[in-house]
């Protein structure tokens, strides 16, 4: 069972910096308005070279952007080069979240940066570091992934995975053990996509 | 509990649901839990299993709801071999990874018995389902929570006569207490359980979190048992069983 990373997006608003490879198979630039682009995956055996450059996004528009969407995971083929570099690169994703119950607020946005790892030959690590959305204090989570090529879970928000099935969804079970936020959260997610 | 608990409740194929009879059952259903809630609570120290922890009532005086927990908590501590003991915990006598599934599933033979065969009923994040979600889909489609990143899943399982409970970190951090290391376990993000019964998905997930990386043996080792594993890592795996009533994503 193998199936390719998880697919990154830039959106409008993001911050610092952007994630572009030089790879002949993939084009892939940051753009600053809503945009999709995939992380192209290393198998193993073959070398991406990646750099880091920074972007300064156009001109937001004060009212929150609509839910960019996650695209299904494919798997993307990188062209080997002879370059070996252990380089760092940055990319910030940002991903609807569920709505804030605050008439005129609409969405809440949770910021998601990702720390991707090459070296040599392969994709090393990618490292999620979550930001919490305003307002929640909890420390950020980090995702760390060994393997270019290890089967991960990959995530699916809420919303797209209503999409991608239909609306097949009617329930939601997680690791919660008490009353919270996050399955009602969900689950509200679900009733309203549904509704 | 302080757990929020949704009741999703369908007619026969064909027919209307009788709104009337559906918010009966689900208000007994209501009263059961607050029941439970208030009896085997560990925040009160005036529940029935706290006043029990301090030897101020022997098992006799409580109601035999207690008695069969008690009895429960045994056979799966048994079962388990210790992997689930509600007596490990540094706070004594703590049966809650057993109450809430088994409360749940209770209240699902309480929509049955009172004509409700197509329902699901999810405890915070423990899924009972009967039936299938008339006019949508022949089985309930039941969303995993991602334990490592919020507002998402990572599969979606179909259930038709089965429960799914889950064991993890997603929202309370590590609170699954390790009885053999005697700390919290960390290993795993999340243990998925799907099996026929509720409470014993949710005690079967809550061993094999604290199992950490032998989970997987173990469960595959479980009758009746599909299981689904993230480690800590992000990692996942799936018994076959799992797999073959995997949605989403599809495997190519």
């Amino acid at each position: 069972m193998r199936r390719s990373l998880l697919a990154l997006f830039l959106t409008a608003g993001a911050t610092a910096a952007v994630l572009r490879y030089r790879t002949p198979a993939v084009s892939n630039s940051a753009v600053p308005q809503r945009h999709r682009s995939e992380l192209p995956l290393a198998a193993p055996g073959t070398t991406v070279t990646t750099s880091t450059t920074t972007a300064v996004p156009a001109s937001t528009p004060a009212t929150v952007p609509t839910p960019t969407t996650i695209p299904p995971t494919t798997r993307s083929t990188a062209v080997a080069t002879t370059a070996t570099t252990t380089t760092v690169a940055t990319v910030v994703v940002t991903g609807p979240a569920e709505p804030v119950p605050d008439p005129g607020t609409s969405y809440r946005y949770g910021v998601v940066q990702l720390r991707v790892t090459f070296r040599g030959s392969s994709m090393t690590a990618i490292d999620t570091i979550q930001l919490p959305p305003d307002g929640d204090t909890s420390p950020p989570s980090t995702y760390q992934v060994s393997k270019s090529d290890s089967d991960y879970a990959a995530p699916i928000l809420v919303r797209e995975a209503l999409q991608a099935q239909s609306a097949r969804i009617q329930t939601v079970s997680g690791a919660t053990y008490t009353s919270d936020a996050f399955i009602q959260s969900l689950q509200a997610a679900i009733n309203q996509v549904r509704h | 509990m302080g757990t929020a608990v949704t009741f999703d409740l369908r007619p026969d194929q064909g027919t209307r649901l009788n709104a009337r009879a559906a918010e009966r059952a689900v208000r007994r259903c209501t009263r059961w839990l607050h029941w439970v809630d208030e009896t085997f609570t560990t925040y009160s120290e005036d529940s029935w299993v706290r006043r029990l922890a301090r030897h101020e009532v022997g098992v006799a005086e409580c109601p035999g709801e207690v008695e069969d927990v008690i009895r429960l908590c045994e056979e799966f501590r048994e079962e388990t071999d210790g992997w689930f003991d509600p007596w490990a915990g540094p706070a004594g006598f703590d049966p809650s990874g057993l109450v809430k599934g088994w409360a749940a599933q209770a209240a699902s033979e309480l929509l049955l018995e009172a004509g409700f065969p197509n329902h699901c009923v999810n405890a915070g994040g423990d899924v009972a389902a009967r039936g299938a979600p008339t006019g949508e889909s022949d089985s309930w489609g039941v969303g995993i929570a991602h334990p490592l990143v919020p507002r998402a899943l990572c599969a979606v399982v179909s259930a038709s006569e089965e429960a799914v409970a889950t064991s993890g970190t997603a929202e309370r951090g590590k609170h699954v207490w390790d009885p053999k290391r005697r700390r919290p376990a960390d290993q795993l993000a999340s243990v998925t359980v799907v099996h026929p019964d509720l409470t014993t998905a949710d005690v079967y997930a809550t061993a094999a979190f604290a199992m950490g990386v032998r989970a997987a043996d173990w469960l595959q080792e479980r009758e009746r048992t599909d299981a689904y594993i993230v480690d800590s890592s992000g990692k996942e795996w799936s018994s076959p069983g799992f797999a073959r009533r995997r949605t989403w994503p599809s495997m190519t």
